[in-house]
């Protein structure tokens, strides 16, 4: 077996033993790695609905072909799970070295299930697994669990006293990076699992290392030429996206009742990089290099990226810097996730203002926020309150009208009412309200190209071919950012071109196009490895007979089996949808369309998808995707 | 007077953050840029993403509009990747 491990082991914490997971060569080939891998053990594990916050729920941590294999940007792994959150299937991607670690101890994923009576950590090491007594770790920080974890040059995964509490939306470390969405952390801390170190010397067998080499070589110049991962990201960061997304009214302001914030200089990439960078620093395998590190209030830290700047800053109209780096730091410290905390701030500082919750916050007033971390963090007073999550809070309060959450999960920091397509993208989102997993399709209205986000025309196909994309890419074990290389560079260069201004007028007219060929991938039958690297690469790597057509495949039948774990958690059609403020609410009152007009988008969505009206999978999409027999 | 603000790698290679100018239109302003400070890529500033007063301006405007006191135009590189 080539790229892989063909190893899986299933570690129950109730009785400590482990076992062999079997998985197939043919469901490796379908279902490649990552959270598309995760989805198919998840399905298989479950015959109904299933708690999050119970014995029963698995952890699943995935590798990928890619993982170990020296393809750029190839460090990254998944976690998923049933979400306290949401109720649904979450994925959660991070960086970092720990996936590097997992498969070089020999394994391509690791099930955890069950639940331990003491507190404890997993150590791997060369295939051996033991579950060690952790009780001296509880309590403590993230930094200074792994620190006292010891375990140099091992991966480790922990999380912090968020976990512990069960807080619906608590992150798991791993260095300085979190898998951060849905509340990961909290079904680690259910299962009294503290973390997880990781070691070893497994290699894995290579189909083609010379070819593979010399496609890197390639793929890796490609990344440092192109203007956004060779100039953009490397120089800004994710922050860098701040200035453009508060002239496109696209920066989630004020819980997202605007998309411009007067003072967004103050929370941008360039401001960071004049007035705080020390360095660069990202995954390792990666040429683009996308992280900050940075100093302020006499430390030097993990930056912010873009999801916090808007989220703890212009969602709250929070200008200060300093206290949104302080404040990503101490989220990372107590393992939360900066985007659900942001923005279930934002939610209860406008229940505030409108008196339906007296609870002291207030838009532009960052002085109560670090307690709240904590607060929250330990769920004493408020934060017992907060750490339920925006959903949850709508529930007890009221103001579901402007409670800014898709399927329980909140949207990221991209407001879609000046982005039909991403506002497409949070609501079909198999996450809930999450960019990437929606296709990220900003990166064509705005944030990229220039194609107009204010038209809907074209968008539904467009959004199933990058969720699907995303969902490929992720499960091969490539960090999504490398997908923007794909845009042609003088798309992205020269906006005012005439023919490339003529080009994104023109993109939406080719939705009818895009829709017709997604259903046909033997049209896509080739690489071209100059423009989608990824499908060669797991070719090389795998020896699967991979094209564009068939990756892409790979994506869909990914996103369709997890549609479908969701539907046995109680997924609706009708929860396909936005806040009313999204979609109702006009962003800018000088504009009629500046609303998410779901309702011209969603039937074309699901009909290009092959769902019925209901939004479930057709027994035809099911057979196409190779997913029938698995029901 | 009008104000200019830079962001992005144009704002990096420009190296300051704002100017001031008198009256004039769009592409007069481009071109006493491009005189004032020869170290910034002349392809790169002309290819920037503009707005005046946060409306994108595009095409021929760039040629006809004229900028005024009070009034901002916001030079930005294209970015992504969020
Ligand atoms: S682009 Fe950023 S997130 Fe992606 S692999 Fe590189 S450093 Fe990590």
């Amino acid at each position: 077996m080539f790229g892989f491990n063909g190893k899986i082991a299933k570690i129950n914490l109730t009785d400590g033993t482990v076992q062999n997971y079997p998985m197939t060569e043919e469901s490796y080939e379908l279902y490649l790695g990552g959270k598309t891998l995760a989805a198919k053990i998840i399905y298989d594990a479950f015959k109904d609905k299933v708690e999050a916050l119970s014995d029963e729920n698995i952890l699943v941590i995935t590798t990928s072909p890619l993982t170990g294999s020296t393809s750029p940007c190839s460090s990254r792994f998944n976690i998923s799970t049933i979400s306290p959150l949401t109720g649904l299937l979450i994925s959660s991607n991070c960086g970092g070295s720990f996936g590097l670690h997992l498969k070089k101890a020999g394994y391509d994923a690791i099930i955890i299930s069950g639940k331990s009576p003491e507190a404890v950590i997993i150590d791997i090491e060369n295939q051996e697994i033991s579950v060690k007594c952790a009780k001296h770790l509880w309590g403590k920080n993230t930094s200074e669990t792994q620190e006292l974890l010891g375990a140099k040059n091992r991966g480790k995964l922990v999380i912090g006293i968020a976990g512990e509490h069960l807080v619906r939306y608590a992150a798991v470390i791993s260095e300085e990076r979190a898998a951060g969405r849905g509340g990961v952390g909290a079904v680690f801390g259910y299962k009294n699992l503290k973390g997880i170190i990781a070691s070893g010397k497994a290699t894995t067998e290579m189909f083609d290392k010379e070819t593979f080499k010399k496609h890197n070589v390639k793929w890796i110049k490609q990344l440092k030429a192109h203007p956004l991962t060779g100039r953009q990201l490397p120089m800004y960061g994710t922050a860098g996206l701040v200035s453009m997304m508060n002239y496109r009214n696209l920066l989630a302001t004020k819980n997202y009742s605007s998309g411009q914030f007067e003072d967004f200089e103050k929370i941008s990439g360039e401001t960071l990089a004049e007035d705080h960078l020390i360095k660069n620093k990202g995954c390792v395998t990666c040429p683009i290099q996308c992280g900050r590190q940075v100093e302020a209030f006499g430390k030097v830290v993990k930056g912010p990226e873009l999801e916090t700047l808007g989220l703890l800053g212009s969602n709250l109209l929070n200008n200060d810097m300093e206290s949104i780096i302080r404040l990503n730091h101490l989220c990372d410290e107590y393992g939360i996730d900066t985007i659900t905390f942001g923005s279930t701030i934002g939610f209860a500082m406008e229940l505030s203002e409108k008196g339906m919750w007296d609870n002291g916050l207030k838009f532009g007033d960052s002085t109560l926020l670090e307690i709240l971390v904590e607060k929250t963090s330990k769920r004493e007073g408020i934060g017992n309150e907060l750490a339920e999550g925006t959903k949850r809070l709508s529930e007890k309060f009221g103001g579901k009208d402007f409670a800014i959450h898709v399927k329980g999960l909140e949207t990221a920091a991209y407001e879609p009412r000046a982005a039909q397509g991403m506002g497409l993208g949070y609501a079909t989102s198999n996450r809930g309200g999450c960019h990437l997993n929606g296709g990220y399709l900003v990166v064509l209205e705005g944030l990229g190209l220039n194609v107009s986000g204010k038209t809907t025309r074209g968008k539904a196909a467009y959004t199933i071919m990058f969720q699907d994309m995303m969902e490929a890419v992720s499960s091969a074990g490539s960090c999504l950012f490398t997908t923007y290389a794909m845009l042609p560079s003088f798309l992205v260069e020269k906006p005012n071109n005439n023919m490339v201004r003529f080009i994104n007028g023109a993109i939406p007219l080719f939705g009818g196009l895009v829709g017709f060929i997604k259903n046909k991938p033997w049209l896509m039958h080739f690489n071209l490895a100059s423009v989608l690297p990824h499908p060669y690469s797991v070719r090389l790597v795998t020896g699967y007979k991979m094209t564009i057509g068939s990756f892409l495949e790979t994506g869909e039948r990914g996103y369709n089996l997890e549609r479908i774990v969701n539907i046995r958690q109680g997924l609706k059609g009708a929860d396909d949808t936005l806040p009313k403020r999204l979609l109702k609410e006009l962003q800018r009152s000088d504009d009629p369309n500046s609303i998410v007009k779901l309702d011209e988008m969603l039937g074309t969505y699901y009909k290009i998808r092959g769902w019925d009206k209901d939004g479930v999978p057709t027994q035809k999409t099911l057979r196409r995707l190779k997913l029938m027999k698995d029901r | 007077m009008f104000e200019i603000r830079f962001f992005g790698w144009i704002r990096n290679e420009i190296g300051i953050p704002k100017l001031l100018m008198s009256e004039r239109t769009v592409i007069e302003a481009l071109e006493e840029i491009i005189k004032s400070y020869p170290q910034i890529d002349k392809s790169h500033l002309m290819q920037s993403v503009l707005f005046i007063n946060k409306k994108p301006v595009v095409g021929k405007q760039i040629l006809t509009i004229t900028l005024k006191a009070g009034d901002e135009l916001a030079i930005l590189s294209p970015v992504s990747g969020g």
